[in-house]
């Protein structure tokens, strides 16, 4: 009966202070909104890149001029070659292609070996169907959803004139599109056979971009990566475990980055929070010293303040987190995305694929609940540990 | 009253409905192995490329990795290499 009343007393309290609340909530909302899906997005390409590095090969072989990237010729595949220890080794020809117009958009062009049965397995799989002949035949690629829409709209549906970067126009017909799950990785994609992914970038037929190549012992990893080091002066060899350590150390950087902010923001909303209680407290002594002289002790009075505490916390939380995830996973996250992908070639036209980072919402929710809680309580014990006569003054 | 009855309602109306899609709402492997298979087809992931921060990081990484003169290999590495030869 007791607590039916309490509950009750609490419930009238809670609307009486209704506009208080609800400043509280919406500040609340805005700030654990903003970093849950700053979270849900990083989240979300981590677990994409940790995923797609299991595809990547173990190395790539780059040649360096002066700290930039240049063509290298094919011959140096038959000096890997003699390695005991690799399994396959590949060239790769990609680079950006701009179009000339007045809205220039870059694509990413990829040549593709038709003799390598990993991409052919791999085709099969996207393209639902086996025959890779049918598009290795005539001048066919296969372009990403970003850059069929911006061929549609320029009156390409069924193929498209690229001007190579040596002068010379190529038709190329549009064979399919890669799916619209994929475009975080392939929006702006065109993947064509090697042959024309070099007439295109203008490169001899002697020259790929770089080399790929697969060790399957990991043991040897180390080993053959200063073998390889050894064999040009001019050589680049990034390993698979390196790009992981990389990018391990680029999501630390970040998540810190973004904690820091966090715990700034925090302790402004903290100040904010206990400024407005001091000040309002004014007409809320009134009520704790009536309180507290109808019988209620410091532990009621505490306890119907934590109560009310908890409820905000509670519905502004789980309300944040919601809409957050709302926003990035089904409403793609606009404006918001740009801050984290972007090269010329980005539309902002991103599927991301919903990761739930338990731990670090259940973090956020310590971190946001902990100095919420203390600057309302605190001054509420002040008040409510003084004389009922003296509080109601 | 009103206002307390709709967050009451609609609050974990949106969690319930938000955890139904999550884990209902997606065919999460064939996400991730549309990405994969477009990794395998060009061995080209291309997302390192679009993830903007991380960029000059990245340079700055893989720069470290160039070294325009190698080092000289250790006598460990010539033993593995070269055989019993260079270590005595």
């Amino acid at each position: 009966m007791q607590n039916r009343l309490f509950l009750n007393y609490l419930l009238i309290s809670l609307l009486k202070e209704r506009s208080r609340h609800i400043g509280v909530v919406l500040l609340s909302l805005l700030l654990i909104f903003l970093l849950s899906s700053v979270l849900f997005i990083s989240t979300s390409i981590q677990t994409t890149i940790q995923n797609a590095i299991k595809s990547e090969p173990d190395f790539v072989i780059q040649r360096v001029k002066g700290g930039l990237m240049v063509p290298l010729p094919l011959s140096w595949i038959d000096d890997i070659e003699d390695i005991r220890g690799i399994s396959t080794i590949q060239p790769r020809v990609w680079g950006r292609y701009t179009t000339a117009s007045s809205e220039p958009e870059t694509m990413l062009i990829v040549g593709i070996d038709p003799l390598d049965p990993q991409s052919n397995r791999a085709f099969s799989k996207i393209m639902n169907q086996t025959d890779i002949k049918s598009f290795l035949d005539g001048n066919n690629m296969i372009v990403g959803s970003d850059i069929a829409k911006w061929m549609d709209m320029h009156y390409a549906k069924k193929s498209y004139r690229f001007l190579s970067l040596g002068g010379e126009f190529i038709s190329v017909n549009r064979f399919a599109t890669l799916p619209k799950s994929s475009n975080l990785i392939s929006g702006d994609m065109v993947i064509v056979p090697l042959e024309l992914a070099q007439k295109i970038l203008n490169y001899d037929t002697q020259n790929v971009t770089d080399i790929i190549l697969n060790v399957p012992n990991h043991a040897e990893w180390s080993n053959l990566k200063s073998k390889l080091e050894e064999l040009h002066y001019d050589i680049r060899v990034v390993s698979k475990q390196d790009s992981i350590k990389a990018y391990k150390q680029m999501f630390d950087y970040k998540g810190g980055f973004f904690l820091a902010l966090f715990m700034i923001v925090l302790l402004a909303f903290a100040m904010i929070l206990y400024q407005r209680y001091t000040q309002v407290l004014s007409t809320e002594k009134k009520q704790i010293g009536i309180l507290r002289a109808l019988g209620w002790s410091v532990q009621d009075v505490l306890r119907l303040k934590m109560y009310e505490t908890v409820i905000v916390i509670i519905f502004s939380y789980i309300l944040a987190v919601t809409l957050a995830y709302i926003y990035v996973f089904i409403a793609h996250a606009p404006l918001l995305q740009q801050i984290f992908l972007g090269t010329d070639g980005y539309s902002g036209n991103t599927e991301w694929i919903p990761v739930i980072n338990l731990p670090t919402l259940m973090s956020i929710l310590l971190l946001y609940a902990v100095p919420y809680f203390s600057a309302v309580i605190i001054p509420v014990w002040r008040i409510a540990v003084t004389d009922p006569k003296e509080a109601m003054l | 009253m009103r206002i307390l009855g709709y967050f009451l309602v609609i609050t974990p109306l949106l969690l319930i409905s938000v955890l139904l899609w999550h884990y209902f709402g997606f065919d999460y492997n064939k996400r991730y192995s549309d990405i994969n298979n477009i990794v395998s087809l060009t061995k080209l992931n291309t997302l390192s490329y679009k993830v903007t921060w991380y960029e000059p990081r990245i340079r700055r990484f893989e720069s470290n990795i160039y070294t325009p003169y190698p080092e000289l290999p250790s006598a460990e590495k010539l033993n593995y290499i070269y055989g019993d030869m260079y270590a005595k």
